[in-house]
């Protein structure tokens, strides 16, 4: 009997501790925009640097203000009423709180600009996350189709032994 | 001295390099206080100091000669020697710290384990423990330096010749496709100092400034003896080290 309740507490350990990790994992992934923006729709139109206005001059790409939204949504340029939010938000004077999908951790030294001049383009590291039709579908937190941030390192240092660019830990490191 | 990379295109390598002149140094502190607040280094406070704790990249070393009345007091700042043979290194079991392409002795805090052979086997006595968590006085850690991490307790830190500068003139000098102009790399100590007794450039570069004075009668580095062959290079009209 007492054996029976030991493995009943082990395989409820082992379960539900799978069934949690499961669980978190898909959390740290989903991430919900609080407009439902399609890359697609707007890449095919202008690009990257217009609504990533900072790319090309600081170590920040910067997310989009809402004066650089309202640029062109002023007028109902959309039929959508995911773009009607972009007017509201505009209306209340609020910038629209986008979630950053990329993240480099604090002691990395990364600067766009010098990796722009260096003739990459963005989607060298950012993969096809232009090309979303969905708001954000497949691409979570760290983007699922861009470098992941299990082994970005990793992903980094390909390009740079690749190109023969620094390896060395004080050239990105802080 | 260039070198050749990966895609056939010929690259410069630097040798970053120091020199002090102590016939200039006045032995007033700005240096040491400039680089507390470039390398956000914290406060031990009165209690940790007293006990030695107090980390510090660059310290004034007083030197005292004579006897009362005839007394000289001589000083010479002392960063970490950055020494092309290095003697912390070898002794460090988790590879946290090593010297990179450019010579410069660096510390990888993430990989430290804070046993402090490193400490113990640097000759220069340069090489700094976080014995406590970082404190400032209230207020101050507003002002903390972004370029430079702060470190967490339990790891050894020195001197980095102010690598964050020195990676930022180079990303500036390689996107506008030139190499490193001699003085673009100004480590904090040298900025400061109000007496323009130390200075900082390429070794490898013959017509640099430091390279220049490096070459100087009155250049002499410390412990010369040990062999670690140090990249801060002193001035001094006089034998400094020997009476040192």
């Amino acid at each position: 009997m007492r054996e029976f309740a030991a493995f009943l507490l082990g395989l409820l350990i082992i379960v539900g501790g799978a069934g949690y990790a499961v669980a978190y994992a898909n959390k740290a992934e989903e991430v919900v925009q609080p407009i439902r923006f399609p890359h697609a729709k707007h890449t095919s139109l202008v690009s990257c640097q217009t609504c990533h206005t900072q790319v090309n001059d600081t170590p920040h790409a910067g997310l989009p203000k809402i004066a650089t939204c309202m640029g062109c949504h002023q007028a109902d340029v959309s039929k959508s009423p995911e773009a009607a939010k972009v007017r509201q938000y505009s209306d209340r004077g609020e910038e629209v709180p986008w979630i950053r999908l990329y993240e480099l951790a604090d002691d990395i030294s990364f600067s766009h600009r010098f990796h722009l001049k260096q003739g990459l383009d963005c989607q060298a590291c950012h993969g096809a996350i232009g090309e979303s039709t969905q708001w954000n579908t497949g691409f979570g937190k760290n983007g699922t189709n861009g470098p992941s941030g299990r082994d970005l390192m990793g992903f980094c240092l390909a390009c740079h032994q690749g190109r023969g660019a620094a390896t060395d830990c004080v050239a990105c490191h802080k | 001295m260039t070198q050749m990379a990966s895609d056939g295109e010929e690259r410069r390598v630097y040798r970053w390099g120091m020199v002090i002149d102590l016939d200039k140094c006045t032995g007033c502190q700005a240096c040491v206080v400039a680089c507390r607040a470039e390398n956000n280094i914290p406060f031990a406070g009165e209690e940790q100091a007293q006990m030695g704790r107090a980390i510090f990249w660059i310290r004034i070393m007083p030197v005292l000669e004579g006897e009362y009345p005839r007394v000289r007091q001589r000083f010479i700042p002392v960063p970490c020697q950055q020494c092309d043979n290095p003697p912390c290194i070898k002794v460090c079991p988790v590879g946290a710290t090593y010297k990179n392409n450019e010579g410069v002795v660096s510390q990888v805090y993430a990989r430290c384990i804070g046993c402090r052979f490193c400490t113990v086997a640097c000759p220069y006595t340069v090489r700094n423990f976080n014995w406590y968590s970082p404190q400032w006085p209230e207020g101050m850690d507003r002002y903390l330096n972004p370029d430079v991490p702060v470190r967490p307790r339990g790891v050894v830190e020195k001197c980095s010749f102010c690598s964050q500068r020195i990676r930022e003139a180079r990303m500036r000098a390689e996107e506008e496709n030139r190499p490193v102009r001699d003085g673009e790399v100004v480590p904090a100590c040298v900025q400061t100092c109000p007496a323009d007794a130390m200075f900082f450039g390429d070794l490898n570069d013959p017509d640099s400034t430091v390279s220049r004075l490096a070459r100087s009668r009155r250049a002499f580095r410390l412990q010369e003896e040990l062999g670690t062959n140090p990249k801060v290079i002193y001035l001094g009209e006089e034998d400094w080290d020997a009476k040192a």
